[in-house]
């Protein structure tokens, strides 16, 4: 049981991506892509085991241990302030947090900023650096109708093309940080596991090294 | 989906042999209050592993902490002419979770060294910390870094003051792209680049990174550290550990209170370092005391959560007598059964709620048959 490696995915298209890379490299495990309705699956021949989890729990599951590496994006892993390793940048599902307005406008000097946002924690560590008072209206979803409402005066969100902050009358302001899938893991089962997980790594970043040619 | 670790001692009775432990090589027992004045931890904020701190205000209207750390508690009262000063605690820490809204008691043993250090007093106090994690389970790792080696390094490579705490925490998160992309924005060279990366590499077993190091030293006082790590992994694989030591870099605590070898112990099934450790000079120099110190903390609390219990019975035996027993003995039968290590549970009647292993019926004649 203790020399499997455990790997939490996170569901959807970012995952499938992560999987075949991870298939190509020799990690695969066949009943994972079989429409099968089991949880955890497992490959004894590479000692692989896998499981699905929703994007923004991979971290979680890592930090406790449950899975010893997964794929979280950064803006995940800003927002949790997760005590993880981050082993590698994959590339995968590039994009920026950004500040973002009504296009024209600028953010405004004289007062409290009101900012909608699904990441306060991001928004508040990148305005508290600037020494801005801000008043977080934390939000699940439909980010961008808020300035449009009035209802604040920035917010802060991924923004990946920028064409839906366009068709709104809306721009990005400024960028906060760039955004990327990353490989992460447990420090703990690091410690246990540091052959088998950098084994994994190193596989890891050749492929990808090699595809970026 | 971690093995839940079965064979883990339960804290309770871990606690009195890591006592034993450490008097057995002169710790003396440190007991304190649960209180502490306030200013203490907001002048040392960032030695503190959580900062959010538990306040209370007494009758005379002072601001008072309940202790979220023992380490600063017993350094603030070393006074020179008392060194050297060993000893060793047993005590809850206070903490608030202010993102769930919850304080927590969390108890923690740990010893602690003031006063002139050589590699010796290191070694007894890492063979310490090895011992106690074998005590709870054989299945531990201890991960070895040095503060005042990797800063040297740091600086070396030309990471500037103020990008320094950047590069401590991206070396602690193994995060090498980040770590590139730090080091181009400060216009590094590329091999200072490829030597500063080597500090999150170099890993894994003892003699093999140690080996390894020997390639990042690149002046007096880094060869002086590495030398120590040197000594230091001799010490411990003499006594047969070197294959529960290893070299991890990213193993770090705040600069400015740890200047030497820092280490963090880790079991097998538990998520997170249950033993975390330090040589700290720079905080006892902070309480104008020159000298040198180091110990270690064992977090009992995270074993609790970590150990599941072997409950399934309440009992080993389920007695039942009649009224006409005598009870004497009846209890005499109980005491038999203590003794032999065996739990006994006697009663008139079955009860539906006790689990037992085996049943026996005991009769007036002083007999026991087993069912």
């Amino acid at each position: 049981m203790n020399d499997y490696i455990n790997i939490a995915l996170p569901k959807g298209r970012l995952g499938e991506k992560v999987y075949a890379l991870l298939e190509s490299i020799g990690y695969g495990c066949p009943e994972l892509m079989g429409g099968s309705r089991k949880l955890i699956f497992e490959n004894p021949e590479n000692k692989v085991r896998y499981f699905w989890a929703k994007p923004s729990d991979v971290a979680v599951y890592v930090e406790r241990g449950a899975a010893d590496i997964g794929v979280a994006g950064k803006d995940i892993l800003l927002e949790a302030g997760s005590d993880v390793y981050e082993l590698c940048d994959l590339g995968f599902g590039k994009c920026r947090m950004a500040v973002a307005g009504i296009k024209g406008v600028r953010i405004p000097t004289d007062k409290t900023i009101r900012v909608a946002t699904k990441f306060p924690k991001i928004a508040r560590d990148y305005f508290a650096k600037q020494s801005r008072d801000i008043e977080i209206i934390k939000l699940n979803g439909s980010i961008e109708i808020a300035p449009l409402l009035d209802l604040s005066d920035v917010i802060v969100d991924i923004v990946e093309t920028g064409t839906t902050l366009k068709e709104n009358g809306l721009e990005p302001y400024e960028t906060i940080c760039p955004i990327s899938a990353r490989l992460i893991a447990n420090k703990a089962a690091y410690k246990f596991k540091s052959d088998s997980i950098n084994e994994l790594l190193k596989a890891t970043v050749d492929y990808i090294s090699e595809n970026r040619k | 989906m971690s093995p839940v670790n079965t064979s883990l001692k339960r804290d309770e009775d871990l606690i009195p042999i890591l006592r034993r432990l450490y008097e057995s090589y002169g710790y003396k027992r440190f007991k304190m209050s649960k209180f502490e004045e306030y200013d203490l931890y907001l002048e040392n904020k960032a030695f503190l592993r959580n900062a959010n701190i538990i306040t209370v205000t007494d009758p005379a209207g002072r601001l008072l902490a309940l202790k979220p750390d023992i380490t600063l508690s017993i350094v603030k009262n070393v006074r020179e002419e008392a060194l050297p000063q060993k000893v060793y605690y047993s005590e809850n820490i206070y903490l608030a979770d202010s993102e769930a809204g919850e304080i927590k008691e969390a108890k923690q043993i740990g010893l602690e060294y003031i006063g002139k250090l050589d590699t010796r007093a290191l070694g007894e106090i890492l063979l310490l910390a090895a011992e106690s994690l074998e005590n709870i389970d054989s299945d531990y790792k201890i991960a070895l870094s040095h503060m005042g080696f990797v800063s040297v390094i740091i600086d070396n490579c030309g990471i500037p003051q103020k990008a320094k705490n950047k590069a401590i925490a991206l070396i602690s998160e193994k995060n090498s792209h980040g770590l590139r992309a730090l080091a181009s924005e400060c216009s590094l060279a590329e091999s200072d680049t490829e030597r500063l990366c080597c500090l999150i590499s170099v890993c894994g077993s003892l003699c093999k990174a140690i080996a390894d190091t020997k390639e990042l030293v690149c002046d007096s006082v880094s060869e002086e550290f590495y030398n120590e790590l040197v000594e230091l992994s001799d010490i411990v694989s003499g006594f047969g550990l070197e294959d529960k030591f290893i070299l991890d870099f990213s193993v770090l605590n705040d600069v400015n209170y740890y200047n030497g070898l820092v280490f963090q112990g880790f079991l097998s099934g538990v998520p997170k370092s249950v033993l975390s450790g330090g040589r700290y000079d720079n905080l006892v120099q902070r309480f104008g005391c020159d000298t040198s110190a180091a110990g270690f903390a064992v977090y009992i609390d995270l074993l609790r959560q970590y150990t599941r219990l072997d409950d399934e019975y309440d009992c080993d035996i389920l007695m039942l007598y009649s009224a006409d027993c005598n009870a004497f003995d009846v209890l005499l039968k109980q005491k038999e059964f203590a003794n032999e290590g065996k739990c006994c549970m006697a009663f008139l009647e079955e009860p539906k709620a006790i689990k037992y292993r085996t049943k026996a019926v005991f009769s007036a004649d002083g007999s026991l048959k087993y069912e």
